[in-house]
């Protein structure tokens, strides 16, 4: 493993090594931190490449992009990733509760009418020909939802009693990830055909722990 | 819903011929037989037997044989492991010393020595085995033979549901052991690769490698394993009804994450500041994500290398990796990621949503306890 890659550089970078090959020269690279480099620069190489003529983006999709990121702040510390690739930043987190569906209810407020439910505009006609089949069936409905409610509030309220309130606020806390990291690696030893990244969390020789 | 009961109500709150007195009983009845339809529509969890008739019966048992291997051979090698395929951007040599049936020993060069201590103690969560896990996720087929550090090797196939190459294996004819793996992302890219570029095969059971002492300290070892032939780590092992217990607690603890990611192990680890945590183990036979959840609030000020983003009602704070780190509050929790590949996260994020940080209180008081009338409902719940 002494050796560069060397020519083997671009056959690698294009894929164009057999298996053998590859094992070879991808056990090099897991040491050698200048020919990483070297096919990383190739690879963006082609990249930039492959991405010519550079697209343009229409006016109205970039704003409708920096709209969105009006809706999603970041804050806090940061430092540089570990391992500066595309592939491993943390991922597109999807929207869950209000970041989509506000968007969307501020679209929908912008339409004429304001988005408001055409069944709630009809509800208030003074004839009452809103309702869903007529005047009983409304009231039933009614009535049903409210036994529902309150039929759902009594059994949690019983399901709550002998549960504990919580107490005092909860601790701070911050998660030992690296520990967490070497316990992850201890649970994949069971799984035959997984290969967990957390090989590559360094270790500290002298004293075993990451 | 048809219609707003919010607006009829508010435009003719006095004309309900119905007094409540009456229409109580009918209320409650009818929620009755809700409750008692509710679970008729609780998601099934997915079904081995349709993956079974889609897999090559010769090509699953190479697998088994080879997650067997570990406990019938010894040997010393070589390996590399890579993330990202062909760029090496992040990489690994591992030497391998392992004796059949019993402990391995692992170095990783330039990272350091791992000595992780050996335990027997093992409770394996999954309805079916290790490879059970690949074989209910993916279509598996033969592809042929080709030799891998010289020795012939069976190749093995793993395909999605939808038939695109998830990841490729190439088994030891001769002794079963996995020589070299590929997984491939779903655009055809190889995303992790690792392979023996060295490999001198001791001998069958029992067979003690030399240098390896009969107490050396087991450690797990990349792509090697089987249950109870690889290490396990510190804290304890947590059951079924452990589990029950944790959620009845407020932890969420899902059995399974995004499209088959499944339970497969739980442990009560260490977690610093005499502090402990739960860690639940999830894998679909190729890929694995820890889950650790402990008491408390996050706090994201003191996280070093992490970048906030609002989620929901929280915020989650991630980290590069490899491995990919992600943590967040939920409900007096806080929730922790570690996984192998960063885009299983934001299904983690799915299945324990991120919430404020709350969990005492009143409010946080009824949620636990709504969260426990729909566990009477769960016939998956205990």
């Amino acid at each position: 493993m002494s050796h560069h890659l060397g020519d083997r550089v671009s056959p690698l970078a294009d894929g164009h090594l057999d298996h053998d090959g590859r094992d070879r020269a991808l056990a090099h690279l897991a040491r050698c931190d200048a020919c990483r480099r070297e096919v990383e620069a190739e690879r963006q190489t082609r990249a930039v490449l492959a991405d010519l003529p550079p697209a343009v983006l229409p006016e109205r999709l970039l704003e409708s992009l920096l709209a969105l990121g009006t809706t999603t702040g970041t804050a806090g510390p940061s430092r540089p990733p570990v391992v500066g690739r595309d592939s491993l930043a943390p991922p597109a987190l999807p929207r869950t509760g209000g970041g989509g569906d506000r968007t969307a209810a501020v679209a929908a407020d912008r339409r004429p009418g304001g988005g408001r439910p055409a069944d709630r505009a009809d509800s208030r006609r003074p004839d009452g020909f809103g309702a869903p089949s007529g005047r009983h069936s409304g009231r039933r409905i009614r009535a049903v939802a409210v036994g529902l409610v309150a039929a759902t509030a009594v059994t949690v309220g019983v399901a709550s009693m002998g549960l504990p309130d919580g107490g005092s606020p909860p601790v701070a806390v911050v998660p030992p990830v690296e520990q967490f990291a070497v316990e992850h690696l201890r649970s994949t030893g069971s799984l035959p055909f997984v290969e967990s990244a957390a090989w590559l969390v360094p270790v500290d020789d002298r004293t075993g722990q990451r | 819903m048809t219609s707003s009961p919010r607006g009829a109500r508010a435009d003719r709150p006095d004309r309900s011929p119905v007094p409540p007195a009456a229409a109580l009983p009918a209320a409650v009845l009818l929620a009755v037989a809700l409750l008692l339809v509710v679970p008729v529509f609780t998601p099934a969890t997915p079904e081995a037997a349709a993956a079974d008739a889609d897999d090559d019966a010769p090509a699953v048992g190479l697998l088994q044989r080879s997650a067997r291997s570990w406990s019938t051979v010894s040997f010393t090698g070589t390996q590399y492991l890579t993330l990202g395929g062909d760029t090496g951007s992040a990489g690994a040599v591992v030497e391998v010393v392992h004796r059949a049936g019993g402990p391995t020993r692992v170095h990783v060069l330039g990272t350091g020595r791992h000595e992780l201590p050996a335990s027997a103690t093992r409770v394996w969560l999954a309805p079916a085995g290790p490879v059970d896990l690949l074989v209910d996720a993916y279509q598996i087929r033969p592809a042929g033979r080709e030799p891998v550090v010289g020795r012939p090797a069976d190749v093995v196939e793993a395909r999605r549901p939808d038939g695109t190459l998830a990841a490729r294996l190439w088994v030891d004819t001769a002794t079963g052991l996995p020589l070299r793996r590929e997984l491939f992302d779903t655009e055809g890219s190889v995303s992790q690769a690792s392979a023996f570029v060295d490999l001198t095969v001791q001998g069958k059971v029992g067979g003690l490698v030399a240098g390896m002492a009969e107490d050396s300290p087991a450690v797990a070892v990349p792509g090697g394993g089987g249950v109870g032939a690889a290490a396990s780590g510190g804290g304890s092992p947590l059951d079924r009804d452990d589990l029950v217990a944790l959620r009845h607690q407020g932890m969420a603890c899902p059995e399974e994450i995004g499209d088959g990611l499944v339970l497969y192990e739980a442990r009560r680890v260490r977690a610093g500041e005499g502090r402990s945590a739960v860690q639940l183990s999830y894998s679909d036979g190729l890929v694995a994500v820890s889950v650790f959840e402990q008491r408390g609030r996050l706090d994201g000020d003191r996280l070093e290398g992490f970048s906030g983003r609002r989620v929901g009602d929280g915020t989650v704070w991630t980290r590069s990796g490899p491995p990919a780190w992600a943590t967040w509050s939920t409900g007096g929790s806080v929730v922790t990621v570690v996984s192998d590949d960063p885009a299983l996260i934001p299904a983690v994020v799915e299945a324990v949503p991120p919430g404020e940080d709350g969990g005492h209180g009143v409010l946080a008081r009824l949620a636990r306890a709504a969260s426990r009338v729909a566990g009477w409902f769960n016939p998956y719940d205990g």
